[in-house]
């Protein structure tokens, strides 16, 4: 399995609450808007994505988990 | 009310729950984070995780039009209430989805904590000037009396208001906060309609005023009227739907969570004295505070857009849901040790401000408040200030644990104040 983030531009207001707990994986930009750092989320850093979506006041992001074989279990 | 099965009763007019309502919010957590409150038929919800789903949940409307009991239509249909009927119905609260995203999107981009960021100088000089003029020659400040003047003060200041009409949006604002409250008077209900109407034609004013200017100052009024996303723009309806949502959102929550920070913070001198010697803890004990000692009393409405099962309770279409704020901050399953005051937790699941689609769109700017009114008092200005007493509190305000009083000795000034 691997994972992404998918960001919703149209609900995401800015907060900066998902680059304060997970800076490796998201970049919020001058102008307010949200940048991935990353196109798949590494191993070591899914707490981090986890924590990120479940806290974003706006609800403006989910995980999405990429079935890598079409073999490997969810 | 005791009944033979329960001695459970939910009394949120009783003085021991505006006091202290953790144990009323312990029991119902317990025992039914969703909890039917027969008496009211209002369905009470404490727990931290069905909270989140309160506010997630597409089934539940912040609409107040679809509640079984509302009784607005026949009121507002009258010609004397068109001016605040107006402003409803342009008003975040009310809007259907589309375009309630559409505002959103425009509205929120002058109130990201960057776009706060660049007011702060000017929150801050007003609630220091706030602070000089009401303690001046004093010995004992009145806290609320300081808290209640910060947040229209701020909204006038960000809106830009005119000097000459400022005293007219404070009127209206006062207006706007007290016509909240459910009431069944009508010469009140018709004084709120006429001031309705006189502060809707001056904020009209005001705003083509601003869009009239050619250099327009650098604040949130010129970011909504400049907002422009694919074309799409904020109507003058909106832009003064806005303005009453800052000020209905934005005036007595601050006030309030002002006086409680105030008090917290004077309750725990280990922690102001942390405070004093790193002052980035400063916006984690606010959020502290909000959490730990919230203001709100009837908590945040909801209206059941259809029947279904929630944790083993029937909702029906058109009934209210009542979301406890103050319950959920005490959750143990999210908080660890809750009944503590900790102004080193982190707070990125507190539900203070609410969460998705209505997430209090004034967070940001509520927080630059609340933190610059303990920062100036207690740390600035007065740092050996003390409780010269317990809180008066408004046991007759059905929707917060209102301080009328909140009496501190204000001590010596800093020295490097003087």
């Amino acid at each position: 399995m691997s994972l992404r983030i998918e960001i919703d531009h149209e609900a995401c207001e800015a907060n900066g609450v998902c680059e304060e707990l997970a800076p490796a994986l998201l970049r919020l930009d001058d102008q307010d808007t949200l940048h991935l750092r990353v196109a798949q989320v590494p191993t070591e850093h899914e707490a981090q994505a986890r924590a990120a979506v479940q806290a974003c006041p706006r609800q403006a992001l989910r995980i999405v988990e990429d079935a890598e074989r079409p073999d490997s279990k969810p | 009310m005791d009944t033979p099965t329960s001695s459970f009763s939910f009394n949120p007019s009783s003085p021991d729950y505006t006091r202290d309502p953790q144990p009323t919010y312990a029991w119902l957590r317990d025992h039914a984070p969703v909890y039917h409150w027969r008496e009211r038929d209002t369905v009470l919800v404490s727990g931290a995780k069905q909270l989140r789903e309160l506010f997630t949940d597409e089934r539940l409307s912040l609409d107040i039009r679809n509640w079984a009991h509302y009784g607005g239509d026949e009121l507002f249909g009258q010609p004397r209430f068109a001016a605040w009927r107006r402003v409803n119905e342009a008003g975040v609260f009310f809007l259907p989805a589309k375009d309630h995203a559409r505002v959103r999107k425009l509205a929120s981009a002058g109130l990201t904590p960057r776009a706060v960021k660049r007011m702060d100088a000017t929150i801050e000089a007003t609630i220091a000037e706030i602070l000089a003029r009401m303690s001046e020659g004093r010995e004992i400040l009145d806290v609320a009396e300081y808290a209640e003047a910060i947040p229209l003060t701020v909204i006038c200041d960000i809106v830009g208001v005119p000097e000459g009409d400022r005293q007219a949006f404070r009127q209206f604002g006062m207006t706007v906060i007290r016509a909240v409250q459910p009431t069944q008077d009508m010469e009140l209900l018709n004084s709120y309609a006429d001031a309705y109407t006189e502060g809707v034609a001056m904020l009209e004013r005001v705003i083509e005023e601003r869009r009239a200017m050619t250099d327009r100052p650098d604040d949130m009024l010129t970011d909504w009227i400049e907002a422009n996303e694919d074309n799409e723009r904020l109507s003058n309806d909106e832009l003064v739907s806005l303005t009453a949502a800052l000020i209905i959102a934005g005036s007595d929550t601050t006030v309030h969570g002002t006086c409680y920070a105030v008090y917290n913070l004077l309750q725990h001198p280990e922690a102001l004295a942390e405070l004093r010697a790193d002052r980035s803890l400063l916006r984690g004990a606010v959020e502290e505070s909000l959490r730990y000692d919230f203001f709100g009393k009837s908590g945040v409405m909801r209206y059941a857009l259809e029947d279904f099962e929630w944790e083993g309770v029937s909702i029906r279409k058109g009934q209210m849901v009542m979301g406890l704020i103050g319950a959920a901050g005490h959750d143990p399953q999210v908080h660890e040790d809750p009944e503590r005051f900790d102004i080193h937790r982190a707070h990125h699941m507190d539900l203070t401000f609410g969460l998705g689609r209505h997430f209090c769109l004034g967070a940001n700017l509520a927080r630059s408040e609340l933190t610059h009114a303990v920062e100036k008092l207690l740390l600035d200005e007065y740092p050996q200030a003390e409780l010269a007493g317990e809180p008066v509190l408004d046991y007759d305000n059905p929707l917060m644990r209102a301080m009328k009083q909140l009496p501190v000795r204000l001590g010596p000034k800093s020295e490097a104040a003087q």
